[in-house]
């Protein structure tokens, strides 16, 4: 045995590990957490530099795959339609998000009581609530109250980000249909906040590091507080497998740090390595006990894989709209589609996400719009057409959960360890096909009443899986679910999972809001009955 | 150079790539086995329709042909021509002179920021009077 051993044992240091960490921490809970990644020093983000574009197609590529640093894993996504998209680091893939910050609506959680689709969550938005709004304390939450889509949530702990010319002129376009709109709640300090986060000033770089601490990342958010309060972090260890005992309790994980391949033993173990990790980390766990992989009796690790789904609808402006003035996944946005209309031919519904854009090079390379500016004599004439002309109205659909979506081992991939990789494999769904062709329709009409004088649609880009989700879902049925309304494994009365994998349904919302506050809700549990764990 | 300036011309203030982005292209190529493959092919293939098509190399090729050769390499080689395109507008987009040329909203986002006017709550007076729009449960 390597070190002492704690009471709980985390892995995964990102969006919903750093919350339990904190959580448990302050209850006088010993933890421990292995993270494969490592602390993100501002110093590593490079938008301070004349060439800051080149990073987002290098070392702050989403695709791991791509991306490639040594912390990081490889996925067989090539017969998914969709990459799944993750930064292993201290935060996670809060790192390198855009801090958009819906929550899941009450009708998320009761999906087949009411549209005869998918399956119920065991527990309702009311029960959460309690946990998002210790979430958005934590994690700075700025917006504005009155938010027409949500029952009343307490008050937004900061005002709202500027929209600024490009988020007036498409609120503008939904004014004039009579669309419901709203300034997005972002994770995002408008205001100084915590401890030495600057307010936003606007720059536009969310997606490869913030440099003034305004986006709230974990290892920023929940981190210096879990740490002070004693949780133990070893970074770079990556975990092989967790060891199970004939009584289907997890004794130890084997992980990987130094070259060395380590033994750490805890009463309990909370798996939090998102949608597509997780199911990896127990399917590679298999053992006399549970032959097809740690708490899969019910086979449903791994299945059900959900992604969002989305269109990014384009238009271009005769004015310029400072396309790059501003967090580039916080503006307007709306959920007046949210909600199942049977009249438009298909179940649950859509979020329509204003984004922004970014520097010349990303305008070059095509930009959210996804087509490369034309090369040759017509080159700076389209430049300047499009150069912070630009206005994108992302489209996220609702997944249904398909069980042959799925997240497997892949035969013969590895990591840089020898630990096998994940595959996925996913197609996009009838219902939510129809529901991109209803979403890319609504979204051109209103860029065009917005005043946009050329509309392009970029639909279901291959580097889309920014949300990860169902892989590991939650039910009261061992035989249909993988763990319970607490996220405790059916299989293993000692294992916690909280992270996407855990998600019921998908929504149509950018998922760290909703899922922290699960985490959170977990850790409360784990708190109040720990003597019986 | 030719084929760097026929990707991205010189036109009024604005330079061509052969001046701004030869040197990034041919430092990119010598760093990485990948990024040289595709300068390579890329011109390999250039020349191969240059000789096929006009018996010459393609610099002895009037400018008026080059723009058509090159179009049609682009058609043949999609992925490769567009690789070696993005390695251009890289070269070119990060260029310090370039970025002076394109004004204040091209330059890097940090540390300044950009200056923006501060949220008006009065644009959502109308958006309010809609009411709310969630699904009780």
């Amino acid at each position: 045995m390597d070190n002492e051993q704690p009471d709980v044992l985390i892995i995964g240091a990102g969006a919903t590990g750093g919350a339990v960490a904190w959580s448990l921490s302050q209850a006088g809970i010993s933890v421990m957490c292995l993270d494969q990644g490592d602390w993100v020093k501002p110093t590593q983000y490079h938008t301070d530099e004349p060439d800051w574009e080149l990073s987002r197609w290098s070392d702050f590529h989403p695709d791991p795959n791509v991306r490639n640093l040594d912390v990081d894993y490889p996925v067989n996504h090539s017969e998914s339609a969709i990459a799944p998209l993750m930064y292993n680091a201290v935060g996670g893939s809060t790192i390198h998000w855009g801090a958009h910050f819906p929550r899941y609506h009450p009708s998320d959680f009761k999906v087949r009581t009411l549209d005869g689709v998918a399956d119920d969550f065991p527990y309702s938005y009311e029960d959460l609530v309690p946990f998002f709004d210790l979430n958005d304390r934590m994690m700075g939450v700025s917006g504005l109250d009155g938010d027409p889509f949500y029952p009343p949530k307490s008050p937004r702990p900061m005002p709202p980000l500027a929209l600024g010319k490009h988020g007036e002129t498409i609120a503008k376009g939904f004014d004039a249909l009579g669309w419901s709109w709203w300034p997005a709640d972002a994770a995002i300090a408008t205001t100084a906040y915590g401890e030495g986060r600057q307010a936003c000033n606007y720059g536009s770089s969310c997606d490869l590091g913030c440099t003034t601490g305004a986006k709230a990342s974990t290892d920023l958010a929940y981190w210096p507080s879990a740490l002070r309060a004693g949780v133990v972090l070893k970074t770079r260890a990556r975990v092989r497998e967790l060891v199970v005992g004939d009584d289907d309790r997890v004794q130890a994980a084997l992980y990987y740090q130094d070259g060395r391949l380590h033994e750490q033993r805890a009463r309990l173990v909370i798996v939090a390595c998102n949608g597509v990790g997780t199911p990896r980390l127990l399917l590679n766990s298999r053992s006399n006990r549970f032959p097809d992989g740690l708490a899969n009796r019910s086979g449903l690790v791994g299945k059900n894989l959900m992604y969002h789904p989305a269109a990014f609808v384009t238009g271009y402006f005769d004015d310029p709209l400072q396309s790059n003035y501003g967090p580039v996944s916080n503006s307007v946005y709306s959920h007046h589609f949210y909600e199942t209309d049977e009249s438009r031919g298909f179940v649950r519904g859509y979020q329509f996400q204003v984004t922004r854009d970014s520097g010349p090079l990303w305008a070059a390379h095509g930009g959210t719009s996804g087509g490369r500016i034309p090369w040759g004599a017509d080159h700076h004439k389209v430049f300047q057409e499009r150069f912070n002309h630009s206005l994108n109205v992302g489209v996220l659909t609702e997944d249904l959960p398909e069980e042959h979506n799925t997240i497997t081992i892949d035969p013969v991939l590895t990591d840089s360890d020898g630990i096998p990789a994940p595959k996925a494999t996913y197609r996009v769904g009838d219902n939510t096909n129809k529901m991109l062709d209803h979403g890319v329709a609504r979204a051109t009409e209103v860029l065009e009443a917005a005043g946009a004088r050329e509309v392009t649609v970029n639909r279901v880009p291959k580097i889309g899986g920014w949300h990860l989700m169902g892989t590991a879902r939650t039910g009261t049925d061992p035989g249909r679910s993988v763990v319970d309304t607490w996220g405790r494994a059916h299989d293993v009365p000692n294992l916690f999972l909280v992270d996407g994998s855990v998600l019921v349904t998908s929504g149509a919302v950018n998922v760290t809001s909703t899922i922290q506050a699960i985490a959170l809700r977990t850790a409360d549990y784990i708190q109040r009955t720990r003597r019986q764990l | 150079m030719d084929v760097l300036d026929l990707i991205i011309p010189r036109v009024g203030e604005m330079p061509g790539a052969g001046q701004i982005a030869f040197e990034y292209v041919e430092t990119a190529a010598c760093g990485s086995a990948a990024t040289a493959r595709v300068v390579l092919d890329t011109l390999m293939a250039i020349d191969a329709a240059a000789d096929s098509g006009y018996g010459k190399p393609f610099t002895k090729i009037a400018d008026t042909e080059k723009v058509a050769l090159l179009e049609a390499v682009a058609e043949q080689r999609p992925s490769l021509f567009g690789e070696f395109v993005d390695l251009v507008y890289d070269g070119y987009y990060t260029d310090a002179f370039v970025i002076e040329r394109l004004g204040p909203d091209a330059g890097k986002p940090q540390p300044e920021g950009r200056p923006i006017a501060p949220f008006d709550p009065q644009i959502v007076v109308s958006v309010r009077k809609l009411g709310p729009r969630y699904r009780t449960v």
